[in-house]
């Protein structure tokens, strides 16, 4: 149990007790009385300077946090709850840019916003602030209480996608995607001899009366079913990459531009809201070790998860065991997104597709900006880009489908998505 | 909003006020021992050093140029009532610099009690030299006037002194309290 903050002495007291002497001895030693009362409001001073305040009670900051035009305001209000034992509150910020900003505030309660533009998507650090209480003038000030870090979790954009690439297989009987399995709902399949179980509303009559050879043939016309797709987003969150080549091993996230994890998040999204706007099932994994998973889901309630959890995907270190990757559903379209840069997502993309998976490759590395490059960079850069164009072509002989997910700024990314809607 | 990120408090001042307020308190004290030869640049440039360097030392020890300059000049009401108001602000308001940076955003009711505080203090001490002056010529003539004065005037300090002993005694008996809404570091609300 902690014993709480206290008070932590200044020089101040002491000095003014030394003036106020020093006052009152050369008053003194001159016979000087106008000399000795400077020191009069001094001693008083150092008299109450001296006397014991309560014990600092710490202070009570509570804040609220609003997004607008992509700049998030934090609204704190910091208050010595009664008794109070302190003249002010005073308020270290340290901002994401490392600057600390000093508030000093009235004890009875103040308020102040601290506001900061929000250049990518995902976890942002906003401020961590500290509070100390100061009472008798400065004379004695409490020691700092727990620093409190405020983040947001900030939620990436969406393009509007109208389709996207069926899978070979598509599963379940209910759902907008036309499948080539019997069943109802969807375009004409076949004439078939009826069977135990056919309704027999479906009997065909005509065809009945034209191909039946004895009085008990019967036709039913069948139709194709209407199945629900299943969509597994599999994120690379082992790179982020900005466009800024010059900023690529580096954490410098107000030069590297958007980032490859920005267009990761934003190509999720899109595809996930895509998919459940369209009645299908969305599940999420992260490929890399620790990372999130979310069980398929469809509807609103499941989209809203699916957006919190992106908001809150951050940068991993180490990226799965090949062996031991996600399970993905069986006719399940799976989205592998990447900036293809490690073999993790090429090997898992490709040992997907060999299971029989419809598998679709999203590089989601911005277009690379290579200037201020060295010349051994630029080579260096040329070399890592080279090999990605290997991947890529692993990926296509293997029948995976690419998409260029940053190639959406010129074309709209449901064109690029069009473009891919094949059955590999 | 050009700075990407930022602190804005609604009616706040900047720091450097109260800084700027030490060295426009020595100037006063300055003005009123100006005749006293260097000794009032010395307490500017001391009280500039000060604020500047925010050592409470530094700005503290304006006093004593103050003092010598005192010594230096005639004894007159005026000249009394300007230090006793310059030397009680330079050491109350270095106090208050020493923990204020440049920088910082100061909401003005945050230094009420402060400003409360030196009022009263400011008032008995004016007072008090009020009386002084009064007294001065008597005193030197010899008139035990002012030894009558002067012990009533200690024994209302030693009054005071008192009231103030007796009020830190009762707060060292009350016991400390923490309630549990207002513990060290308590986070209330927000979204993350």
């Amino acid at each position: 149990m902690s014993a709480g903050p206290r008070w932590l002495p200044t020089a101040a007291a002491p000095i003014g007790a030394v003036a106020a002497f020093a006052c009152a001895v050369a008053g003194l030693l001159a016979s000087r009385p106008d000399v000795v009362v400077l020191g009069l409001p001094l001693a008083l001073w150092v008299l109450w300077a001296t006397r014991r305040p309560a014990a600092p009670s710490g202070s009570r900051l509570r804040y609220a946090t609003r997004v607008a035009d992509a700049t998030a305001t934090t609204t704190f209000t910091a208050t010595q709850p009664q008794p109070r034992s302190a003249d002010a509150v005073q308020v270290a910020i340290e901002l994401p840019d490392r600057r600390v900003r000093d508030v000093v505030l009235p004890a009875a309660g103040g308020m102040f916003h601290a506001h900061s533009r929000l250049l990518h998507s995902g976890p942002a650090q906003l401020a961590g602030v500290t509070t100390r209480v100061v009472a008798s003038d400065g004379a004695a000030i409490s020691e700092p209480d727990r620093r409190i870090d405020v983040g947001w979790d900030a939620a990436p954009n969406s393009r509007a996608l109208d389709t996207l690439p069926l899978p070979l297989r598509l599963t379940g009987l209910h759902g907008s995607h036309q499948g080539t399995r019997a069943g109802q709902g969807g375009d004409f399949r076949d004439i078939h001899p009826f069977a135990p179980g056919d309704e027999l509303r479906r009997v065909d009559w005509r065809t009945t009366a034209r191909l039946s050879r004895r009085p008990d043939d019967l036709y039913v016309r069948r139709m194709l079913t209407l199945s629900d797709m299943s969509v597994v987003i599999v994120m690379d969150t082992t790179a982020n990459l900005g466009e800024a080549v010059a900023s690529w091993g580096t954490t410098a996230p107000d030069v590297s531009g958007v980032t490859s994890l920005d267009l990761t998040r934003e190509a999720a999204r899109s595809i996930a809201e895509a998919a459940i706007a369209a009645g299908d099932r969305v599940a999420l994994h992260e490929l890399s070790v620790g990372g999130r998973a979310m069980r398929a889901g469809a509807g609103p309630r499941h989209l809203a998860r699916i957006v919190g959890v992106l908001a809150a995907l951050a940068e991993r270190d180490a990226p799965i065991d090949p062996t031991r990757l996600p399970p993905v559903l069986q006719g399940a379209l799976v989205c592998v997104l990447s900036p293809f840069f490690d073999g993790a997502a090429v090997r898992a993309a490709l040992a997907w597709r060999a299971c029989g998976r419809t598998v679709l490759a999203v590089d989601t590395l911005p277009t690379p900006d290579q200037a201020r490059l060295s010349t051994e960079q630029r080579i260096a850069a040329r070399i890592l880009l080279d090999e990605r164009e290997d991947a890529f072509a692993d990926l296509t002989r293997a029948g995976v489908g690419v998409v260029r997910w940053a190639e959406g700024a010129d074309a709209t990314a449901t064109a690029v998505l069009r473009a891919s809607r094949r059955r590999p | 909003m050009s700075a990407r990120h930022g602190v804005r408090v609604p009616g706040s001042i900047p720091g450097w006020l109260v800084h700027v307020a030490v060295v426009v308190a020595a100037g006063v004290g300055a003005a009123a021992v100006s005749g006293a030869g260097w000794w009032p640049l010395v307490a500017i440039g001391l009280a500039m050093a000060g604020a500047c360097t925010r050592v409470l030392g530094l700005a503290a020890f304006t006093v004593a140029p103050l003092l010598v300059g005192a010594l230096l000049s005639e004894p007159s009401m005026i000249r009394t009532s300007l230090l006793v108001f310059s030397v009680h602000a330079v050491v109350v308001l270095a106090t208050v610099s020493a923990w204020i940076p440049l920088h910082s955003l100061v909401v003005p009711a945050a230094l009420l009690p402060t400003a409360a505080r030196f009022g009263w203090m400011q008032g008995a001490g004016q007072l008090v030299a009020l009386v002084a002056g009064l007294l001065e010529p008597a005193a030197r003539a010899g008139t035990p006037l002012f030894a009558i004065v002067g012990g009533c005037s200690i024994a209302v300090l030693a009054l005071g002194v008192g009231w103030v002993w007796s009020r830190a005694l009762a707060d060292r008996a009350t016991p400390p309290t923490r309630s549990s809404a207002g513990g060290a570091g308590a986070s209330v609300g927000g979204q993350t």
